[in-house]
């Protein structure tokens, strides 16, 4: 490209670019795998259980408590979600840099439709949701059929959002003639479980069927393999490629809406934050269960194990700055780990 | 004076598979000295009878098997030809190239004598270079195999074939050994193989290149449906009887006539074709015909395979496929009109290397696997295994990722994602590039079976023999232009460069 920025192998899962999984994603032999390999499948899931046990015997009266884990799984839902949005466009070896700020677009139409229009909660839910499909699908059309670098036209797009949002917000925080039904969604229990704790199941299973049992799930990692070869083969790139950013410009919809519904309002600042976190859940993800491809179990396991670590530590009395220096360490070891286990293994 | 003894005698040789006589009665005798040799073509029963002698077959009650006078006991194993006197050259000449020349003689004299005596290696080292200069060839045994050249690799194999063989008793079987050589290399070999037969060896000499059988050996058995049709001395034969010896019926022609598919349908008619490179191209292409195109790198070779594929779009001409006129926007729409491209670039268009064997074989077709949406991936998997067999894919269980797969196995596998589409335009741009001798043949054998299926098939190379031998005519292409329609007797390799390159000269 004359853009001279070339970011499409940068979009590999960890650990793969030059000593390939010894497991394909399909038909991988499990039982024949080097035990190296097999610990690397399921070491993120041991870390977790690991950290929720040592927390426990560290601070039995706060961290082993219901509030708390129903603190963690219901504030870590949002990212969940949106950390499953950004692995579809990775799959198909794109970066989608603007799954945050649409989050936040998401946020700000759920709550200004109703507040400041003054419509039903159905109407803003389906405005907001429209609004972060349609940036989605705006993605997929400059990626797609203009050809313009994904990492550059999302990046833009992200800019754009946050810009697009302070000016129909002034700045404002939403807060007024905010619907019940919308804090409920944020608020309320169904059988004691949180009801964004809900969502993210739902979302979890609906995209891991489609990514391990449908055709289409299949063809968005072959076009992740090789672009040219999945078109040789008969796929139509271009309306994949348009799938998978407009899913996740919807997921970011989704996770949007009950972001702002969790807060019980809308606020213009809300967004970008959300982005890196939700990138460094889909590599350290990428290490797990099917290590060396982006797959929605890692990625979920990936959201909790960090932020259990984090939660556990504060309740230590570690300080806040901790938050986002474990996060990074916590990526890079576990990226690094990946790779060492994957060489001894070869 | 005594009639010599035959060195290898052959009577009422049959090999019986399940539901087909592979072999049927075949005799025929090599005398000391004799380069014999058998033709047949594909499916005749050459390789058949190869592997009886080999050991590598049982062949059937009532089968008998002389070598240097004496009744063999059948059957017997390949390890026991061997010591028999028989010593095999096949294409693969199953050398170690990461040995030295002397290492892979000593491998092959069997462990047992490997271990129970200490090699002097000075003086073997004396005696094998004596054996490559009494052929004619100057192979320092110490030299690492690989870096030979594959005559001298042949040499080498010959050698270890020979160096047990008792002296009157050998016989040496040599299968298609110039399928790799250049034309130097061929002439090296003749000046050694006619040095061994000084010597008493008989040779049994397997080839498609009717030339070479003039040119080698004193006498041919012609071997079809797996009977022996005639043994004639080469000098009272002419090319055209022996051709119409091995076809089965007198010839108008030299090679199989050019309308050999004349009665077929039309299935492809190309009309003043131009892209990027290709300029005024025509022709057309029957079903069941093999169309080879020869043309150098940037000849627009791989271009014409792409256009005709959807992959890229044409600048003008038109596409006939059935008479209608076509033009694909997608390689999906090529797909679905049944025509199927197996590319240049194996590893970075042919597949993705990272899936699995089995995925790649469905991705064109992935929908078939699939009830309301949903894989049935166990039906996917026994489909794949049941391919990986059909098209001998090793290894054979599709499960492993495509990348891990040798270069051979790796085109099998790709074929075997095209032709199980039974595609009725199969095109395949360089199919045996960087393909190792066995896939090759296997590559051509499904090329071959494709055709008479009825497909129409569309071959690209820069193996011009190839072309001479697996195709009804051949294209020849020159800066993006037709330069050349090759049918008949004009398709020979010699004719193919002369086109290829001369004209570049006189530019």
């Amino acid at each position: 490209m004359s853009d001279g920025i070339d970011t499409s192998s940068s979009t590999d899962a960890p650990g793969t670019d030059d000593t390939p999984s010894e497991s394909s994603r399909f038909g991988r032999e499990r039982g024949s795998a080097p035990l190296a390999v097999r610990l690397s499948r399921i070491a993120l899931p041991v870390i977790l259980v690991g950290f929720i046990v040592f927390f426990s015997f560290a601070r039995p009266d706060r961290f082993f408590t219901v509030d708390n884990f129903k603190t963690i799984l219901a504030t870590q839902s949002v990212l969940a979600i949106l950390a499953i949005a950004t692995i579809i466009p990775l799959i198909i070896g794109e970066f989608d840099l603007s799954v945050g700020a649409n989050l936040g677009l998401a946020a700000i139409v759920v709550t200004g439709v109703a507040s400041e229009q003054g419509q039903s909660f159905t109407v803003s839910v389906i405005a907001a949701l429209g609004a972060s499909t349609a940036v989605g699908l705006i993605n997929g059309v400059l990626v797609a059929k203009v050809g313009v670098n994904a990492f550059i036209s999302t990046l833009a797009m992200s800019t754009i959002i946050a810009g697009s949002v302070l000016w129909y917000t002034g700045g404002n925080v939403f807060y007024e003639n905010i619907p019940s039904t919308l804090l409920t969604l944020g608020q309320g229990e169904i059988g004691g479980i949180p009801i964004p704790v809900l969502f993210l199941a739902g979302v979890s299973i609906v995209i891991w069927y489609m990514l391990e049992h449908v055709p289409v799930g299949r063809y968005l990692h072959a076009l992740g393999g090789s672009k040219e070869a999945a078109r040789l083969s008969g796929l139509h790139v271009v309306a994949l490629t348009l799938f998978a950013f407009t899913l996740a410009g919807f997921l970011a919809g989704i996770a949007g809406v009950l972001q702002s519904a969790t807060l019980g309002s809308g606020n213009p600042t809300v967004g970008p934050q959300f982005l890196l976190p939700a990138f460094a859940a889909a590599f350290l993800g990428a290490t797990a269960i099917t290590p060396g491809t982006y797959n929605v179990v890692g990625t979920v396991v990936a959201v909790f194990t960090l932020q259990t670590g984090i939660i556990g530590l504060q309740l230590m009395g570690v300080p806040f700055f901790v938050e986002p220096i474990f996060t990074g360490v916590a990526l890079i070891l576990a990226v690094a780990v990946t790779r060492f286990l994957r060489r001894e293994a070869l | 004076m005594a009639v010599p003894r035959p060195v290898l005698s052959v009577r009422n040789l049959s090999k019986t598979f399940p539901g087909q006589r592979a072999l049927d009665g075949v005799s025929l005798d090599v005398m000391p000295g004799e380069i014999h040799a058998l033709v047949g073509e594909n499916g005749s029963g050459k390789s058949t009878l190869i592997k009886c002698l080999s050991g590598y077959h049982e062949p059937d009650h009532g089968s008998e098997i002389r070598l240097g006078g004496v009744t063999l006991a059948l059957p017997y194993s390949p390890s026991h030809a061997h010591d028999l006197g028989f010593a095999f050259i096949h294409q693969d000449l199953g050398l170690i190239p990461s040995l030295t020349v002397l290492e892979n003689l000593a491998l092959g004299r069997g462990f047992a004598t490997w271990l129970g005596h200490r090699i002097r290696w000075r003086s073997e080292n004396e005696r094998a270079r004596k054996v490559f200069a009494d052929f004619g060839y100057d192979i320092d045994p110490s030299t690492l195999v690989r870096h030979l050249s594959t005559s001298e690799r042949t040499i080498v194999a010959i050698a270890r074939g020979l160096q047990d063989a008792r002296e009157t008793a050998g016989l040496l079987v040599l299968d298609e050994p110039t399928a790799a050589l250049a034309e130097t290399e061929v002439r090296r070999l003749f000046a050694a193989l006619r040095r061994m037969t000084v010597r008493g060896v008989g040779i049994l000499y397997v080839s498609h290149r009717l030339e070479e059988i003039f040119e080698i050996s004193q006498r041919v058995t012609i071997i079809r449906d797996g009977r022996h049709v005639a043994t004639r001395s080469t000098a009272d034969l002419s090319e055209r009887a022996l051709v119409s010896l091995i076809v089965g019926k007198p010839l108008d022609k030299y090679y199989p006539p050019a309308d050999s598919t004349a009665g077929r349908k039309q299935l492809l008619k190309v009309s003043n074709l131009a892209g990027r490179r290709l300029r005024d191209v025509s022709f057309t292409l029957r079903e069941g015909e093999i169309l080879g195109v020869a043309g150098l790198l940037g000849s627009g070779r791989s271009e014409l395979a792409r256009i005709l594929f959807g992959a890229q779009q044409r600048v003008s001409g038109s596409i006939l496929i059935d008479g209608q006129a076509i033009r694909f926007r997608s390689p999906a729409q090529a797909i679905d009109s049944g025509i199927a491209l197996v590319p240049e670039d194996r590893r970075r268009h042919g597949a993705i290397p990272r899936m699995s064997v089995a995925a790649n074989m469905t991705l064109p077709d992935l929908t078939e696997f699939a009830t309301l949406g949903t894989l049935r991936k166990r039906a996917e998997r026994e489909f794949a295994q049941q391919l990986a067999e059909t098209f001998s894919i090793v290894p054979r269980d599709p499960g492993r990722p495509f990348y891990v797969l040798s270069g051979g196995n790796q085109q099998k596998a790709i074929l075997a994602k095209w032709m199980h589409l039974n595609p009725r335009l199969l095109i395949l741009d360089e199919p045996v590039q960087g393909v190792d001798i066995g896939s090759k043949t296997e590559i051509y054998e499904m090329i071959e079976a494709a055709a008479a299926h009825g497909a129409g098939v569309l071959v690209i190379t820069s193996e011009f023999d190839d072309l001479a031998h697996l195709c009804d005519r051949v294209l020849v292409l020159r800066e993006g232009r037709v330069v050349g329609e090759l049918v008949g007797d004009e398709l020979q390799r010699e004719r193919m460069l002369q086109l290829v390159y001369l004209a570049r000269k006189s530019a």
